[in-house]
């Protein structure tokens, strides 16, 4: 392949070739250290038998469920949070009285790592998928509240005077205007919302579900099958970067209009 | 979003025959409110605007011109004094404001923008879009339809802003401090094509700037405001001939008014700026 048609192919799949770079730096340390016995290999396996592994425990079907539970933990948390957070986010972002009634129990819910409510999820719903999903959901649920509400909070007052100045009626000031001028804040809220979501999911497989990449993490280390350990990392970071990703891209196609600099 | 104090009465609609002159403003006092005090912008204004004038209103920064021009668009209800707008044509829109920021949607095609005001008010698509278009051409846009705001210059920018305003076919054009944010170059040009612009729409407009050349060379009036609360302090009629052109700006006459305006400015200036400087 030629010099221009590699950049051409990275173009196409939107990856830079610096950052291409820099992963196999990673790559390539991570396979040498180990073997010149630089890092014990017990601990850190090269990264050639992380691959094996990820990639026999994805053909042999063995990390395949794993996956497909954490999965559908996340998605099915994050849906449930998306719709009342933005919900919820608009109204407190719109209304002063909202504001004042739900600001102080979100001031206080929203810094709590949502893990920390596993117990009381497991008291209230017993031992369960219920349970698992429903803490994910309330980290998805606050960060989108917290984004949603400042994305409207942050809408340029004078863009709101022009819509009234130019006839907009209430409903037309929402949709044609405050909506489309909180997008960037309310799209990161749901950014962050998903990733942190991902974290709590991993977490709570951690520590109870029999199920899930987070509780591969946790057998894989009771039996130090550290390559195991490391492909469900691996298979995690995958998934995030997967899904950040994906929504950064529907946000920079909803975003167009935006410009960006890169100050360095 | 600001909140706004509850007021009582809206900028009243009325018909043509109940008052002589476009805009009738009669002691309108606007005072604003927060948690630090009571702070009083404007102080028993009254002011009548003939329609087609060009009228050009000149005070020191920090004095209400950007209250009084809200208060015309409806954006800050007329607690006190009146306020009213001569309605023409049943169907139009009162004002339409020109922003000094411009304030253009910026998810919004150049097109869409122009188009807004219209939209708003149930015009189909293709006929808001037709006007739009006729309009751009007549600012001098034609081609920019579909760039996106921040794709173009503080100029077009501007141009944008100011074909949004006449695409509502406004009773009144407001316009505050348009072309503060523009070079110099670029403001002579576009004062230029604010004279042509206002001789073809024949417009009334309300113009704020504190640019006296810019309010000697376009304003069949000045109105000279006093630092806060503002009050009108004079009102120096332009007798320059018409249509007028940056030409002018050399003339003898003009540098006549620009010095009476100036002269009824400068303290009024020196009064914002003592006040600025001693908290
Ligand atoms: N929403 C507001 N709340 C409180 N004070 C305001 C508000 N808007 C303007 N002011 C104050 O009212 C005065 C007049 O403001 P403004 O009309 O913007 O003046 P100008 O346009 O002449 O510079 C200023 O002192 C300003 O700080
Ligand atoms: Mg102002």
């Amino acid at each position: 392949m030629t010099g221009a048609a590699a950049r051409q192919t990275l173009r196409a799949v939107r990856v830079d070739a610096r950052s291409l770079a820099a992963a196999g730096i990673l790559v390539a340390g991570w396979e040498f250290l180990p073997r010149r016995g630089l890092l014990n290999p017990a601990y850190f396996p090269p990264a050639s038998q992380v691959v094996a592994a990820l990639a026999e425990g994805l053909s042999a079907g063995e990390l395949l469920p794993h996956v497909a539970a954490t999965v559908s933990r996340l998605l099915v948390a994050f849906f449930l949070a998306a719709l009342p957070g933005l919900g919820v986010g608009v109204a407190m972002g719109l209304s002063g009285t909202v504001r004042r009634v739900a600001d102080p129990y979100v001031a206080l819910l929203y810094p709590i790592p949502k893990v920390a409510l596993l117990p009381l999820m497991l008291i209230l719903f017993g031992v369960g998928e219920r349970a698992f999903v429903l803490t994910g959901a309330l980290t998805a649920f606050f960060q989108i509240v917290v984004n949603t509400m400042d994305g409207i909070r942050q809408v340029d007052p004078t863009l709101v005077e022009v819509g009234r100045n130019y006839g907009a009626t209430r409903f037309r000031l929402f949709w044609k205007v405050v909506l489309p001028a909180a997008l960037p804040g309310i799209l990161t809220g749901l950014r962050l919302g998903l990733g942190l979501t991902l974290v709590t999911v991993v977490a709570v497989e951690f520590a109870i579900a029999k199920s899930g990449l987070g509780h591969v993490v946790w057998g894989s280390w009771q039996t130090l099958t550290t390559p195991r350990m490391y492909a469900a990392f691996v298979a995690v970071g995958l998934l995030g970067l997967l899904l950040t990703r994906g929504l950064k891209r529907l946000q920079d196609r909803l975003l167009a209009w935006q410009t960006s600099v890169d100050v360095w | 979003m600001a909140e706004r104090a509850g007021g009582t009465l809206p900028t009243a609609r009325v018909r043509a025959e109940a008052t002589e002159a476009k805009v009738v403003v009669r002691g309108l006092s606007v005072r604003y409110t927060s948690s630090r005090g009571t702070l009083t912008a404007l102080e028993d204004i009254s002011l009548s605007v003939q329609a087609g004038e060009f009228c050009c209103v000149v005070g020191p920064s920090g004095c209400g011109k950007s209250t009084l021009l809200r208060v015309l668009a409806g954006l800050i209800p007329c607690a006190e004094g009146e306020v009213r707008i001569r309605s023409d044509g049943p169907q139009r829109p009162l004002t339409a404001m020109v922003f000094q920021d411009y304030a253009l949607l910026p998810w919004r095609t150049v097109l869409d923008n122009v188009a807004f005001g219209p939209e708003n008010r149930g015009v189909p698509r293709a006929e808001r879009y037709r006007l739009a278009r006729e309009i751009l051409a007549k600012v001098g846009l034609s081609g920019f339809e579909h760039a996106y705001p921040h794709q173009l210059s503080g100029g077009m920018k501007q141009r944008v802003g100011i074909a949004r305003a006449l695409a509502n076919d406004p009773e009144v054009l407001l316009m505050d401090e348009p072309l503060a944010a523009l070079d110099a170059q670029t403001r002579n040009l576009m004062q230029e094509e604010l004279l042509r612009i206002w001789a073809e729409f024949g417009k009334t407009v309300v113009y704020v700037t504190h640019a006296i050349d810019e309010a000697v060379l376009l304003g069949d009036r000045v109105v000279v405001m006093t630092a806060r609360p503002g009050r009108v302090k004079a009102v120096v009629p332009v007798d320059l001939e018409r249509p007028r052109t940056l030409e002018q700006k050399g003339s003898a006459h003009f540098a006549r008014l620009y010095n009476e305006v100036w002269q009824l400015l400068r303290e009024e200036v020196s009064a914002a700026s003592r006040e600025a400087g001693g908290g």
